[in-house]
């Protein structure tokens, strides 16, 4: 064995000692599982109903009056769409043989089904003969609806003077609610 | 051209790019309504069929005079050798083609003073809303009510001098349902100041307006 061997040879063994110590050496290790279940923002139409239920409410404060408790319009607000969890995401509301002094005011209330706190985004009403129709959606002061709760919204529509006689209307609304930490303001 | 002027569109770009795509990360759920509102028909007619003359040409029938012209009512008869001078037709038209009858011609053949005519028919609410039968127009004359005192004298001529005399069945304010209809009557008596060979054409527009609108419609004209 010359020189160079015994070299090589002491190296190695060098090397395994160092390894040894290190793995002798005492230590603990922490660990941290992490586990995120995120919530759902989720909300429904759970209630709705119109104020016609019997003889026509005519507009307030005008010059139509139906004294004589009249039914001659109807209102109907049913479910159209569900979501996949069954839950009604959209309404149909439909009046017929309407009038001008027609006063439809259909309560709408929403459920926050979801686990997360929600706010009303936005709100949009498509185009509609402004001259036929008066159309207003009422929110209520503090949109926020925590999970379990709900909120009422009305939506009140006019028929006008200058709406004309077996036409028929449409319109939509929307309403986008968002997690409550994402909308400003109430 | 330098490398600054290259990548800062980019970067701005992408920029944009990101908050797009924040905000339509952001969890949200939308809830809609679909409206539809259907309107009704405000619509009436004369019903056909109902029309009745009192001295219908063509019957032979003999000449009604008036009587008397006060106290609140016309009277007339046949007088003492009555006669078949005069008569009075009535036709119902369709005048704007929609298939209802919209018109009534009412002419006086062969009148003279004191000829007195009366003439009746029935309108109907063809359509879909309650209304009242709010006005008419009578010569130009818009009225409301006709009282039975004094009825409406009409200068046809331009004279200054009354040719006839009309006294209308008071239906006004009635109400009629859809389907519902209402007699109406009206008397017409030649007067003294009535040209003689002339054609005279009176000219009568009855209006309805839907029920809920009728008391505050006495007073104003709606759109």
């Amino acid at each position: 064995m010359n020189r160079t061997q015994i070299f090589s040879l002491a190296s190695l063994a060098l090397l395994v000692a160092s390894i040894g110590a290190v793995a002798a050496m005492w230590s603990e290790t922490l660990k941290v599982n992490v586990n995120v279940n995120t919530g759902e923002v989720d909300v429904k139409w759970s209630n709705w109903t119109c104020n016609d239920s019997g003889p026509d409410p005519q507009i307030p404060n005008s010059d139509f009056n139906n004294d004589e408790d009249k039914d001659v319009a109807k209102c109907y607000v049913q479910a159209e769409k569900y979501d996949n969890e069954g839950d009604v995401i959209k309404l149909n509301v439909t009046i017929t043989n309407a009038y001008p002094g027609y006063h439809a005011v259909i309560t709408l209330v929403v459920d926050n089904i979801g686990s997360i706190p929600v706010k009303l985004y936005s709100s949009s009403i498509s185009e509609y003969p402004t001259s036929a129709l008066s159309v207003s959606l009422d929110k209520p002061e503090s949109t926020q609806i925590h999970p379990g709760s709900n909120s009422t919204y009305t939506l009140t529509i006019d028929v006008l003077q200058g709406a004309g006689e077996n036409q028929d209307y449409t319109f939509e609304v929307t309403l986008v609610f968002a997690q409550w930490n994402e909308v400003s303001g109430d | 051209m330098s490398n600054t002027y290259i990548l800062k569109p980019i970067a701005y770009t992408l920029l944009i790019v990101a908050i797009i795509t924040g905000a339509l990360a952001m969890w949200s759920e939308t809830l809609r309504i679909n409206v539809s509102v259907s309107t009704g028909e405000l619509h009436w007619r004369f019903k056909p069929g109902s029309e009745i003359v009192k001295d219908e040409c063509g019957t032979g029938s003999l000449d009604w005079n008036a009587t008397y012209l006060t106290n609140g009512s016309v009277g007339a008869e046949r007088i003492d050798d009555a006669k078949d001078v005069g008569c009075t037709s009535a036709q119902f038209y369709d005048n704007d083609g929609d298939g209802d009858l919209d018109t009534l011609n009412i002419t006086i053949h062969n009148g003279y003073p004191w000829y007195y005519t009366h003439v009746a028919f029935a309108v109907e609410n063809a359509g879909t809303i309650p209304l009242k039968i709010w006005k008419v127009v009578i010569h130009g004359q818009t009225t409301y009510e006709i009282t039975s005192s004094t009825g409406l004298r009409l200068d046809l001529t331009g004279d200054g001098k009354p040719d006839v005399l009309i006294w209308w069945g008071d239906n006004f304010g009635k109400q009629l349902h859809k389907g519902d209809y209402a007699d109406i009557s009206l008397e017409i008596v030649v007067l003294q100041d009535a040209p003689e060979n002339a054609n005279l054409t009176i000219s009568i527009t009855m209006y309805a307006i839907q029920w809920n609108e009728y008391d505050s419609a006495m007073s104003t004209t709606p759109v």
